[in-house]
């Protein structure tokens, strides 16, 4: 039976005019003493409803009405069982007909859509446009509901109370969880609702109720819920329209619900969402929505939501949050899967406001206060931040500006500055130089330039580090304290798809000479194991320099090198050829203390003590004629060279003058990790001096 | 005719003789099943089921001995011919930085792994990682983690493969690393662990 989709609306006040019509007719037969009225309807029709097999019976005792409505079958639209056998029993009404009251009146159904039914009714009828009925008992959804209903003029209202209604069989829940794909639907509903209209339908509606072991799940576990407890409320009242306004309020206070990939605990923190607007059509206006999750969250918006395209045409959000420490692992970090932000901790308060127009954002501000960035034990960190950052997706932004105190890259520490930035559409860029304290000198960010593809961020920038200290320097990394400064400049490099490329160089200067990185190129970024390739040139070492600082001996002199073919994995040598050797025409001292020598030796797989043994042990310093020496290293493997001696091996160190000491390699073929062992302990081996 | 079928036939058959070359297979299969099996050890660690490997030394493939002359005629070109180039068995090298890096770190998150290993909530795929199998099987404050950790494991089992075939001079054998790891992960795995196999999942 095709049934119009506001039929249900209008189904109760036309039933019970029909029943009133009946009662008129039947009226007309009437007549004074014991008379008994016996009307019978085989079939009634109504787009809303069709019954079957209906009798009336009144019968009139002269002081006293009883009145007997019988049908067999009631069909309801939306429904989808019948009404079996319904009967309503009213007797002892002592109005004249066709007015009628009564008492404890019983309406029994054999089965309907909610099973079994015995409900109390107390009946007063003036007339169709003057009556009040109430009820108790009826079975509803597992649960009981209570109520009453007047009819004045054109006018009716509706009062009821329900409880212990278990969600799974309430009919407009399973229709929406079905929507919605989940199942496993759980928990119970007790709500009071008032509703108000007329002939023509609804006008007003309102309530509230509560909620309680409300769980459900989707087949993938991607949408669920347990144990959810709160209460809401609502009221909307129509013109008569299709248009509605109003206002509902839903707080969950108890529970955890999980849809993919954030999980909400309700039990930590309650959140309330209340919304007042205006439905017309498939529009929706929310004039005010605010959201409470104390100081975990607070957000205030408005917004025109087109349910017809599910989209946001307009809107405007604020949010406030004071724990961000509690926000961003719980909220924003779930759905910063996969990107560098995934291990990021961070503490303090910050405001957010967002405006969108036709679906898509239109401007972002943030302010944030006394901020705390942290990635790791040993990544990077931002304390004390304050500032703004705006974004807009079309026009002219503004520029953003962020301070902070303090800040550490790994074991390196750097003092605070300001960012000055613009945001734009898919964006970003410096639009003053970021300088940054660095060990008594500064880090200069030049040029800092992002843009956002669909491959991921794709970042330029270009860097300079002028006169750190090496000292504090060196002494955070761990090494070593070096004496001098460090200056080094990388023109340009850019970051793309996790591999940062180099271009041009990156040269430090250290130790009275400069090192050059060239070809540098550092990939899988986001990998437990990156990968640094380059090529290495060092150029005019300051050796008295390198060597007091590596407490490895005496070297005066200066050092040349070039390592190409380099390559770090997880920052450890995987492959490399190394050559070090005497800058050539230089022109100062070559001296080597007696320490380096037995260190030296230790490269050569030396034997220990050959120097000690002899009377070069009186000398503490010899002079030499160059260094040089040749590591290439494949994994496990490393092979030494040094410059080609006559009888098969290689120099180290080629002696000059008197007394002359030379420091030859026979060995050539070496385990890289022995050799590595061997540079951190240095033992004398094997020592050939001629 | 009948005269001249043999005379063709020779040169013919010299011809296709001439024209074959045997391809031999480079991959070391057995020297990475025994790679694979140490490293799949040392991550699960005292997950590891205490089941034997499966027999070393089987033949990678074979021929069904129903025709005995096509076997034999087989091993006459196998004679005849020479091969492309000498198939030694070389080392699997498993020592290199990064794949030192990658096992420490899945050998880490291991612990964290098991329990939802062990409720079936994850499982080993056929590819050699890790896939959520049921995700209802875990507590609700879980089923993000599991995700992450999921996305994690897999983002080093991708980059372990790679690294090894990459360490070994032989980045093309990536593809044949991972399936001898998907073999190893479901032998070494604990009685209860769950695995796909044919498009379903099967319980250890």
């Amino acid at each position: 039976m095709p049934v119009a989709s506001n039929a249900k609306r209008s189904l109760y006040p036309r039933l019970l005019a029909g029943f009133a019509a009946a009662c008129l007719f039947a009226a007309l037969a009437w007549s004074q003493g014991q008379v008994s009225l016996q009307l019978g309807i085989s079939d009634l029709e109504h787009e809303a409803a069709t019954a079957e097999g209906l009798s009336v019976v009144l019968v009139n005792h002269g002081d006293r009405q009883d009145l007997t409505i019988r049908i067999e079958r009631i069909e309801l639209a939306g429904l989808d069982k019948p009404i079996r056998d319904a009967v309503f029993e009213c007797a002892g009404s002592q109005r004249p007909w066709p007015a009628f009251d009564c008492r404890g009146a019983q309406l029994e159904m054999a089965d309907s859509p909610w099973g079994p039914q015995s409900v109390t009714v107390d009946l007063d009828w003036h007339s169709a446009a003057d009556w009040r009925l109430t009820f108790s008992g009826l079975r509803y959804a597992g649960g009981r509901l209570q109520g009453d209903a007047s009819g004045k003029g054109e006018t009716w209202k509706l009062q009821a109370r329900a409880s212990g209604m278990a969600l799974r069989r309430v009919q407009a829940i399973v229709q929406l969880a079905q929507a919605q794909q989940v199942g496993d639907l759980a928990g119970d509903l007790s709500l009071e609702i008032t509703a108000q209209g007329t002939l023509a339908g609804l006008r007003a509606i309102s309530g509230s109720g509560r909620f309680s072991g409300v769980a459900y799940a989707d087949s993938a576990g991607e949408q669920a819920a347990e144990k959810l407890a709160g209460r809401f409320k609502l009221r909307a009242t129509t013109p008569g329209s299709q248009a509605w306004s109003g206002a509902g309020e839903l707080s969950v206070e108890q529970g955890q619900l999980y849809s993919d990939p954030v999980f909400l605990d309700f039990g930590k923190q309650a959140w309330t969402l209340g919304a007042r607007g205006g439905l017309s059509g498939e529009r929706f206006a929310i004039e005010r929505l605010k959201l409470d999750a104390g100081r975990l969250l607070q957000a205030q918006g408005e917004g025109v939501f087109d349910a017809s395209r599910s989209r946001l045409e307009s809107g405007e959000l604020r949010l406030t949050s004071t724990r961000l420490e509690q926000l961003f692992p719980e909220l924003v970090q779930p759905l910063l899967r996969k990107t560098a932000a995934a291990d990021l901790e961070v503490r303090g308060g910050a405001t957010l406001s967002l405006t969108l127009s036709e679906g898509q954002p239109q401007s972002l501000d943030v302010s944030l206060d006394g901020v705390e960035l942290k990635q790791g034990a040993d990544g990077f960190a931002l304390d004390g931040i304050s500032g703004g950052i705006a974004w807009r997706g079309s026009g002219t932004s503004p520029d953003s500006r962020l301070a902070f105190e303090s800040g550490r890259l790994g074991r390196l520490r750097f003092g605070g500055a300001e960012l000055h930035f613009n945001l734009f559409d898919r964006f970003a860029w410096l639009v003053r130089p970021l300088v940054l304290p660095f060990y008594g000198g500064d880090i200069r960010v030049g040029e800092l330039s992002w843009v956002a593809t669909e491959e991921g961020p794709d970042v330029g920038f270009g860097i300079a580090i002028q006169q750190a200290s090496l000292g504090d320097l060196s002494a955070d990394l761990g090494w070593p304290r070096m004496q001098g400064q460090v200056s080094g400049r990388m023109p340009r490099a850019r970051y793309s798809q996790g591999d940062l490329l180099v271009d041009g160089g990156l040269g430090v200067e250290v130790f009275d000479g400069t090192l050059t990185l060239q070809n540098v190129r550092l990939g899988e970024l986001d990998s437990v194991a990156p990968v640094l390739e380059a090529d290495m040139e060092l150029r005019r070492l300051d050796l008295y320099q390198l060597t007091q600082t590596f407490s490895f001996g005496e070297i005066q002199g200066r050092l040349d090198g070039d390592v190409s073919k380099l390559r770090l994995v997880a920052w450890q040598p995987d492959r490399f050829d190394a050559h070090l050797y005497s800058t050539p025409d230089d022109d100062r001292r070559h001296r080597i203390s007696q320490r380096a020598v037995d260190n030296l030796t230790e490269l050569g797989n030396g034997v220990s003590g050959a120097l000690s043994a002899s009377f070069l042990r009186f000398f503490e310093q010899f002079s030499y004629d160059r260094i040089e020496l040749k590591v290439r290293q494949r994994g496990s493997r490393a092979w030494i060279d040094g410059i080609p001696a006559s009888d098969g091996g290689y120099y180290l160190v080629k002696g000059a003058g008197l007394p002359r000491i030379d420091v030859i390699g026979r060995n050539r073929e070496v385990g890289w990790t022995d050799l590595l062992s061997r540079l951190k302990s240095i033992r004398l081996q094997d020592v050939s001096m001629q | 005719m009948t005269t001249t079928r043999p005379v063709l036939l020779w040169p013919l058959l010299a011809f296709v003789l001439a024209s074959c070359v045997t391809i031999n297979i480079y991959f070391p299969a057995a020297a990475a099943e025994e790679a694979a099996r140490t490293i799949v050890r040392d991550v699960l660690g005292k997950e590891a089921a205490e089941t034997p490997a499966s027999p070393q030394g089987q033949p990678q493939s074979q021929l069904e001995a129903g025709n005995r002359a096509l076997w034999i005629a087989g091993r006459l070109l196998d004679v005849l011919v020479p091969p492309a180039a000498a198939a030694g068995q070389a080392n699997i090298d498993i020592s290199s930085p990064g794949i030192n890096s990658l096992r420490a770190s899945m050998a880490r998150r291991q612990s964290q792994l098991a329990p939802f290993y062990a409720k079936g909530v994850i499982g080993f795929d056929a590819r050699g990682l890790v896939a959520v199998r049921d995700l209802s099987a875990a507590e609700l404050r879980d089923r993000s983690r599991v995700k992450d950790l999921v996305s994690e494991e897999n983002r080093d089992r991708d980059a372990l493969y790679r690294e090894i075939a990459r360490a070994n001079g032989h980045p093309e054998w990536e593809q044949n690393i991972r399936e001898t790891f998907a073999r190893v992960w479901v032998e070494e795995a604990r009685p209860g662990y769950w695995y796909q196999q044919g498009g379903g999942w099967r319980q250890r």
